[in-house]
């Protein structure tokens, strides 16, 4: 499974990076990079059977007082 | 080329979705499930009998008859403490896939229904197999000897069960219909009954002594109480109930001829609508119901010219008093000696009344007992049939 | 500009529709009719009520800054660096939250009610790659898609024509049982599905003619209000309120009643046929948001390099924020998305930037 997941992240790479370093849009690479950083830090742990902390707990607890006007 | 290999990559990625026909059946490999019955055995367990087609036996089967030819379908039961279970040992016996998706019937045993539906139908509702229009039943025995008997006409038992419901000559309840019966305060389940009867015997040619078939038979309905059976309605009360519950699409009334009492006419229903007009002063509780009735005289035993217009208002009341007879008798059965409301004259008071039903609702069945009830039938005879007097009426 | 493509109003009517309607029609009846029971069907008329503020509240905003998307006209009105901070918002808890939960969605319904030995995940990354590839080429292609696959809706009216047999009037009986406040209540869920409709500002500066945008947004509030409304009354009229509240998408099993002579049955193919091709269409609004936003908010020539990343970053979403499993994912559908959302996100935050526009002056006139 990890090794699929790692083939697919290289996989992307290497389908949109060469065309962006031929066209010197290196503000696109740059966004590129940060946003499949972000995705591999939300799906390897996952794959990895490491439990990440769930957002929308906090945002559950948050909106608490309304939801329970809602019931 | 990177990119070309950048493709590659992810195309492989996709192996993955590979197995893709995981869920895949194929009919040879399916055991269709054509009826289903539950039973509460005698130590206390739920036994799971089904009826599964033989679809290679489905040309012949049904026209061969009893001539020694294989029943296109196998029964087969398994007990367990659930139905999930249950089914779980039945898959030990069927070498196939259990396939609910066209299980006509679903039929109870007695001691079952009056262990109660609880431990049933949640199995049936929540899985995606069964389907929410599987006729459902209560059987006078053992829904395992419902399901083990043989039909003439259709293929398999459950098939004929579920075309007797179909036919609407009795009170038909599909599985989602008893559920939202159960849901709701306003009205007690009834449920069609179902028993094992010796019928007709198969005839043609080469058949010197056709064994007597057991088949299944209508007989009256279930009433409940919540999820667990109390009493039998028979077919005759069963009439009234469905004057009163608005279902009755077929059916004759038969009542004395106007000049000649001690023979019968017939009258064929062709539409019939019941209306329930609770009222309610916040103490005293009745009913109005009207029933309308419309059909045709198709019978007549008497000598007499029925083709005048005062003798057809003459019949006309006769039915009227006859239909407001049938819903009495059910009404004081279910009032008197049941105490619960069959008929959703809560669903009716509750459509009315709706800041009253709070208060009445959790102890509705006494206030239901208690409450009056006036009948009103106008019924209609429309068409006479091709004759006008008996055709063997001799000159006078 | 990242964007190129054009669409005319009537495609942006059909997105929008596909946009809200696929989840709502299976999710929503159950959610409702708990509380309103046999009421439900006002409530969604209150939330269609709501959906029409919302949507003029969205549309006036926009067109007070022409040819400019949601995240380009908040730089404007709230300056650059605060401007930045709420497309921020938008991206990750608004579009990118949606997107996922819909994902989330696509694959339990299908696991739960078609397929249930086909893992989750397969689902997910099948319908956000398929909707990435629509991304991908563009705002034109994914009206082209939606306009090809949207009569499948229309056939829902008919399966829902062929259940009246089964139907009776009587089970609507009594309205307003419980009286006002449970109708306005459980109006709250489907006003959250209506307001989704916040996305349009991200679709308007590529109308062929943004001055129709107050049309557009009417009428796919109105068009996705109808069927809503059809759709809880199809279950509503054939289960009666107790029942209905107790499926997990009363719809579906709906349809299953459907038996015509028993013939003419087993038809809920069709809502999974609406649902599969609905649910590409409405998981692409997102995407196409979330790229988008992402693009315009870190100024990007191109807004593509970004859509595989995000279709990553959706699944794992998908699994991550949405619970571990079904009760978890219904349960954080009223107590979590609505709540939040529909405050924040499609009312307050639009309500926020109109009035400071109004304050500052910014943008011109929109009537």
């Amino acid at each position: 499974m990890i090794v699929l997941l790692i083939m697919a992240f290289i996989g992307i790479v290497l389908f949109e990076a060469p065309g962006l370093i031929k066209k010197k849009m290196w503000r696109e690479l740059a966004a590129f990079s940060l946003y499949l950083s972000i995705g591999m830090a939300l799906s390897i742990p996952q794959v990895l059977g490491i439990t990440l902390p769930n957002p929308t707990k906090a945002i559950e607890a948050l909106v608490k007082p309304i939801s329970e006007l809602l019931k | 080329m990177r990119k070309k290999i950048a493709i590659l990559l992810l195309l492989f990625f996709l192996i993955g979705l590979l197995g893709g026909c995981w869920s895949r059946r194929e009919i040879t490999e399916v055991a269709i499930i054509m009826g289903t019955g539950v039973d509460w055995t005698a130590d206390d367990r739920i036994r799971l009998t089904v009826q599964i087609a033989k679809p290679g036996d489905f040309g012949a089967g049904g026209e061969a008859g009893a001539g020694g030819k294989e029943p296109p379908a196998w029964v087969v039961w398994a007990e367990g403490k659930t139905i999930e279970e249950a089914e779980r040992y039945l898959a030990m016996k069927v070498p196939r896939d259990i396939y609910w998706g066209h299980s006509v019937i679903l039929v109870l045993g007695e001691e079952m229904a009056k262990k109660g539906t609880g431990m049933v139908t949640n199995f049936f509702h929540r899985s995606r197999g069964p389907r929410e229009t599987m006729w459902f039943m209560v059987t006078r025995g053992e829904a395992k000897d419902i399901l083990e008997t043989h039909s003439e006409l259709a293929k398999t038992s459950a098939q004929a069960a579920g075309f007797l419901t179909r036919m609407e000559t009795s009170y038909a309840v599909q599985s989602r219909e008893f559920a939202e019966m159960l849901a709701s305060k306003g009205v007690q389940p009834v449920v069609t009954g179902v028993e094992v009867k010796e019928t007709g015997k198969a005839h043609g040619p080469g058949q010197e002594n056709p064994p007597v078939e057991k088949e299944v038979k209508l007989s009256g309905v279930a009433v409940f109480k919540e999820d667990k059976l109390i009493k039998w309605l028979d077919e005759h009360e069963t009439r009234g109930l469905l004057w009163l519950k608005g279902e009755v699409k077929k059916g004759a009334v038969t009542v004395p001829s106007p000049g000649e009492p001690e023979k019968e006419v017939s009258i064929k229903i062709r539409r019939s609508s019941t209306k329930i007009v609770p009222e309610y002063d916040g103490e005293n509780l009745w009913f109005n119901v009207m029933i309308n009735v419309e059909g045709d005289m198709v019978e007549q035993q008497s000598r007499e010219d029925l083709a005048k217009p005062e003798k057809i208002k003459a019949l006309e009341s006769a039915m009227a008093g006859e239909i407001k007879a049938r819903a009495a008798e059910a009404l004081e059965k279910a009032q008197r000696e049941y105490g619960v409301d069959i008929f959703g004259f809560g669903d009716a008071f509750h459509r009315k009344y709706k800041k009253e039903w709070r208060e009445l609702k959790n102890r509705w069945d006494e206030e239901f007992s208690r409450a009056d009830v006036n009948i009103a039938v106008e019924a209609h005879v429309r068409e006479i049939g091709l004759l006008t007097t008996r055709a063997s009426t001799p000159e006078e | 500009m990242p964007e190129k493509g054009k669409i005319d109003s009537k495609q942006a009517v059909l997105l929008m529709i596909s946009m809200i309607l696929p989840t709502a029609i299976l999710t929503i009846p159950a959610v409702t009719v708990k509380t309103a029971r046999q009421d439900a069907w006002l409530s969604v008329m209150v939330a269609t009520l709501a959906g029409l503020l919302i949507a003029r509240l969205v549309v006036s905003l926009s067109l007070r800054f022409p040819g400019q998307t949601l995240f380009e006209f908040s730089e404007e009105i709230l300056g650059k660096a605060l401007g930045k901070m709420v497309g921020f918002l938008y991206i990750w808890l608004f579009f990118l939250y949606i997107g996922s939960g819909v994902v989330r969605e696509f694959g339990v319904f299908l696991v739960t009610a078609v397929m249930p030995a086909t893992p989750i995940i397969v689902f997910l990354i099948v319908v956000t790659a398929v909707a990435g590839y629509a991304v991908r080429n563009g705002l034109e292609v994914l009206c082209r898609f939606n306009q090809l696959f949207i009569p499948v809706t229309g056939l829902l009216v008919i399966v829902f024509l062929l259940s009246t047999l089964d139907m009776k009037l009587d089970r609507l009986l009594p309205v307003f049982d419980a009286g006002l406040a449970p109708i306005v209540k459980s109006a709250v869920t489907p006003t959250m599905w209506l307001g989704e409709i916040v996305t349009l500002a991200m679709i308007i500066p590529y109308l062929s003619k943004p001055k129709e945008a107050h049309r557009v947004a009417v009428l796919s509030i109105l068009i996705t209000g109808f069927f809503l409304t059809a759709s809880i009354m199809e279950a509503l009229l054939i289960f009666g309120p107790n029942l209905t509240g107790h499926w997990i998408f009363p719809t579906f099993n709906a349809t299953r009643v459907v038996s015509i002579a028993n013939f003419l049955e087993r038809l809920e193919f069709i809502v999974i046929m609406a649902w599969v091709l609905g649910g590409i269409v409405k998981v692409g609004v997102f995407y196409y948001a979330v790229v988008l936003g992402s693009a315009q908010c870190l100024g990007l020539r191109d807004y593509r390099p970004l859509v595989l990343p995000v279709g990553v970053i959706l699944v794992a979403l998908s699994i991550l924020l949405h619970g571990e499993n079904i009760v978890e994912v219904l349960h954080y559908i009223p107590h979590v998305e609505v709540p939040f959302l529909l405050i924040v996100f499609e009312v307050g935050i639009p309500l926020l930037l109109l009035i400071v526009a109004l304050v500052r002056g910014k943008g011109g006139k929109s009537n």
